[in-house]
């Protein structure tokens, strides 16, 4: 369970950064849009269409990172004022509703992905540009999100019945609220 | 099947269950909101909503300027801009009155110019300025709060992602409504400068003096810091006006303004960049889960027609202006305590907005009035997102309930605030008007 | 007793007011056991969410705007090939023919479970921008003109100008602050976005396609009886005959206020038109061609020889 844990946390890592790497390739891509059209005349083709696709990429990659650190916003009213059992309860309720929530997105998802890729969908414009990446990225980033809603799953229900408190992978400064201290 | 008005009260309690419980916000209004469909319309209904949503709410250009804002006020972070806005304006101001509350004000306001997001805000703002002011003896609970409160103002500020939404809801022009923000953004800020200052007239045990003295030659040089945040805001702002780049380009050049930034201060390397790709996607993420979420949990209310009677109702009063206005607040207001600000306008402003504008409110101007009142929601208990943020990230240990007694002051600053945008809203149009 | 739920990507305005009128005769006609009611300004569904929506059932009728799913259905996205139509009433007229000569429009529309009912007509393209010399190919060379979809930026480049792509809400600012010189929008457009504020000029008409498609759940639609199905088809009919004479009207009215709060438009004489046509590339063989590549390239030719029979001449 560790070694998957591990596999998870760098797998998540790794498309979170490709996620990154994207979001930089838009920004250079629309400055390069506006000085093309601006100075030179000549839009650069693409960049809508790409910041498009890299959107996705970043919204589903950098999912199961932010479960990885439970950064995704609760509201702890209730939550702060538990136990640590009754807060691993529910955790364990938030777990299953993510996955009940993901699952049934990943189902969808998947033979969204499936008909884009046989009609061989792609944006409309100067050029056109596939639409089966962007969609089979959020099908992957989406399964890894499962994949770690059942580990945490499994160690939440284990935290139920040894009263341990939550571990989150680092102390994250922006949104680590369940991160109680 | 269940009729509309069953199904509503199903899933109305179900997601008040989850989300007291601690079940992530994006996913209770997303389960719920699938739920209500399957009961109300039918299954395939539900499952074709959740096919087509989570991508055509990703797969948008529109929408991809909020991740590049976020970059931009991550990168911006890495750059050292909020240390330098902080100290100059702690050197600046830091002997009058409630100084240093105020110096906090002044540095998030000023950082709202190049973070688009009210939590981003308050993160970094908490992890500065809470040390400072418990260093000097300021009660934690009033350092807490004005951390919180001040963190909104970045959404009122140009750049804004509360504005991106609202303007892509709403099919209103971005550039105006960024503009109209900037007069009341700044006026929230001189407010809270004031009610600091009064309070700290009339409680100086809780806000102290800080001892520390600095020459003027001190002063002056900490101003070298901050030219940074100015170049950002004209950039962005400036480059729309002249007709640079259109709006939607705005995120794209403003995270390229701040790259700039932190190369130009040497301080480009993998561990910054990592960090800021953490922030950035971490932010991201978690905001468009719960835009996800919204959206199929607003087509759930549209589905059950709740949203056309309601409006259809509302309309048929034929009430005076300020009613509806009235309504409007205390919606927001009552919406705003449970729910967060994306989420609440993904689902009110399909039915508010032609309801509103119908009666005579300009778009724009009711664009400012809505994220004022996003604002206060993210300071209003029980849930008041930039609470929390401060409260997590926090090197003083903190409760809940201090923050939210901290944050009190403030909210009756922004009633005052909110009240004066509605009775002139010329405070709002003003600068769009004389920019138009 | 049957409701149908149709979800529309527009927001409610005059230029719905045809499609809210065959809402009304419907449910009229058939005593109220078939209502429509629909959901304005993409409350249902997102553009590019709404046939996939109707086609699975999860609404009944949508509003389907054939960009959005260029690569489903291949040949309604003829109708949105610039310089196949002369007037928006032309192309409408083929719209309503080409669904009954050729098999190919509605198959591709049931392979999602649709059917077709009618077609919107859009106004005439204008371009729109401060500066009054719109009126020749010549002067809009290197200028800088809004554009959208695949065809419309080879139209503009074929003359030296410079496709930008902004949405519709940004126009107003980008003509005011030069970082467009032509907005390329109808005159119902130019109006409701107050555009002769910052762009006084508006010359045209340069262009005109055809716009969305009202489908129905093809499921739905046999579930309801032949009679109420027979009246829902007519008043399809009578609603694609009214639209067009709604849209030249609305878009007259548009131009004449247009005109009294001081903004000017101008005809592009055909003589110029005709060099514009000359210099594009010839966009309805490109579709046949990429058609021929799909495997359908015989039907393609057919509809192409239909709807050129005008076109070809130019
Ligand atoms: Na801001
Ligand atoms: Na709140």
């Amino acid at each position: 369970m560790a070694l998957i844990e591990r596999f998870v946390e760098r797998l998540a890592l790794a498309v979170l950064l490709i996620g990154g790497l994207g979001m930089l390739m838009s920004m250079f891509m629309g400055v390069t849009d506006i000085v093309g059209t601006q100075v030179l005349n000549t839009p650069v083709p693409g960049p809508r269409e790409l910041t498009e696709s890299t959107m996705v990429l970043i919204v589903f990659g950098a999912l199961t990172y932010a479960q990885l650190r439970r950064a995704h916003i609760r509201v702890e009213i209730v939550y702060l004022r538990s136990g640590p059992r009754s807060r691993a309860a529910m955790d364990v309720l938030a777990d299953i509703c993510a996955l009940i929530f993901f699952s049934l997105l990943l189902w969808q998802a998947i033979n969204e992905a499936r008909y884009s890729i046989q009609i061989g969908e792609a944006t409309v414009g100067l050029i056109r540009f596939p639409l089966w990446p962007a969609r089979v990225t959020l099908c992957a980033g989406t399964a890894l999100m499962i994949v770690r809603l059942l580990l945490d799953l499994i160690i939440d229900i284990g935290r139920i019945r040894s009263g341990a408190p939550l571990k989150v992978l680092e102390d994250d400064p922006v949104m680590g609220q369940a991160n109680s201290k | 099947m269940f009729d509309a008005g069953t199904a509503g009260i199903i899933v109305g309690v179900l997601l008040v269950f989850l989300l007291t419980t601690g079940v992530h916000i994006g996913v209770a209004l997303g389960l719920t909101g699938f739920l209500g469909i399957l009961l109300s319309i039918n299954p395939q209904a539900a499952l074709a909503q959740l096919a087509t949503v989570p991508f055509s709410t990703t797969n948008s250009f529109s929408l991809a300027v909020i991740p590049l804002f976020i970059l931009m006020g991550a990168l911006a972070s890495q750059a050292g801009l909020t240390t330098d806005l902080y100290k100059a304006a702690y050197r600046w101001i830091g002997r009058v009155s409630g100084g240093l509350a105020m110096a906090t004000t002044i540095a998030s306001a000023a950082f709202g110019a190049a973070c688009g997001s009210t939590i981003v805000n308050a993160a970094v703002f908490t992890k500065m300025a809470m040390p400072e002011m418990t260093r000097f003896g300021y009660d934690k609970r009033i350092s807490a709060g004005c951390i919180a409160a001040s963190g909104t103002l970045a959404s009122l500020i140009p750049p804004s992602i509360l504005m991106i939404v609202y303007a892509v809801i709403t099919e209103q022009s971005v550039a105006r409504l960024l503009v109209a923000g900037l007069v009341p953004g700044l006026m929230s800020a001189g407010i809270y400068m004031l009610g600091i200052y009064l309070f700290a007239k009339r409680w100086p045990e809780l806000c102290p003096v800080p001892d520390e003295t600095f020459t003027f030659r001190e002063k002056v040089d900490s101003l070298k810091g901050i030219w940074g945040i100015g170049v950002l805001f004209i950039i962005v702002i400036g480059g729309i006006y002249l007709g640079f780049f259109v709006p939607t380009y705005a995120g794209a050049v403003g995270a390229f303004g701040a790259f700039l930034i932190v190369a130009f201060k040497r301080k480009l390397n993998r561990a910054t960049l990592l960090e800021t790709f953490k922030d950035a996607g971490i932010t991201t993420s978690t905001i468009f889960l719960i835009i996800i979420g919204g959206i199929i949990f607003a087509r759930f209310l549209t589905y059950t027609g709740l949203v056309r009677d309601i409006s259809d109702y509302m309309v048929a009063l034929e009430l005076a202006p300020i009613w509806y206005m009235l309504g409007f607040v205390v919606l927001y207001i009552i919406l705003g305590m449970l729910i967060e600000p994306i989420g609440i306008m993904v689902m009110t402003l399909p039915l508010m907005f032609p309801i509103m504008t119908s009666v005579g409110y300009d778009p724009i101007w009711l664009g400012v009035i809505a994220i004022k009142l996003a604002e206060i929601s993210m300071i209003t208990p029980p849930v008041g997102l930039n609470v929390y943020v401060v409260r997590s990230s926090s090197p003083v240990p903190l409760s809940l309930e201090q923050v939210f007694a901290g944050v009190t002051p403030f909210l009756l600053m922004d009633l005052v605030t909110l009240g004066l945008l509605i009775a002139f809203p010329q405070i709002v149009l003003f600068l769009p008007d004389l920019m138009g | 007793e049957t409701t149908l739920r149709w979800g529309h990507y527009l927001s409610d305005s005059p230029y719905v007011q045809t499609e809210k009128d065959f809402a009304a005769a419907v449910e009229e006609r058939t005593e109220g056991r078939v209502k429509i009611e629909v959901t304005y300004a993409g409350g249902l569904g997102a553009g590019n969410e709404l046939l996939t929506l109707a086609g699975r059932g999860a609404i009944d009728m949508a509003a389907v705007v054939p960009g959005y799913y260029s690569d489903q259905l291949l040949f309604w996205r003829v109708f949105q090939t610039p310089f196949v139509f002369d007037t928006p009433r032309e192309a409408m007229e083929k719209a309503g023919a080409v669904d009954e000569q050729f098999e190919s429009f509605q198959e591709e529309l049931s392979k999602f479970g649709v059917k077709y009912l009618f077609h919107q007509p859009l106004g005439a393209y204008y371009l729109t921008g401060p500066d009054e010399n719109c009126t020749t190919v010549e002067a809009l060379e290197g200028k800088k003109i809004r554009s959208f979809g695949a065809d419309i930026p080879k139209a503009h480049e074929a003359i030296g100008a410079v496709p930008v792509s902004v949405g519709v809400g940004d126009v107003y600012e980008a003509l005011q602050r030069g970082s467009l010189d032509y907005s390329f929008l109808n005159r119902g457009n130019v109006l409701a976005y107050r555009l002769f504020e910052p762009a006084k000029f508006s010359c045209g008409p340069v262009m005109s396609i055809a716009g969305h498609l009202i489908v129905i759940n093809e499921r739905t639609f046999n579930g309801i009886s032949e009679e109420d199905q027979a009246v829902i088809l007519e008043e399809a009919g009578k609603a694609a005959e009214a639209y067009i004479d709604n849209i030249e009207k609305i878009e007259d009215d548009a131009e004449t206020q247009i005109v009294a709060e001081g903004g000017v438009v101008k005809e592009f004489p055909q003589s110029e038109l005709d060099a514009w046509k000359a210099a594009a590339p010839d966009m309805l063989q490109a579709w046949v061609d990429d058609m021929a590549n799909r495997g359908l390239g015989d039907e393609a030719s057919a509809v192409a020889a239909f709807l050129g029979d005008e076109a070809a001449s130019n």
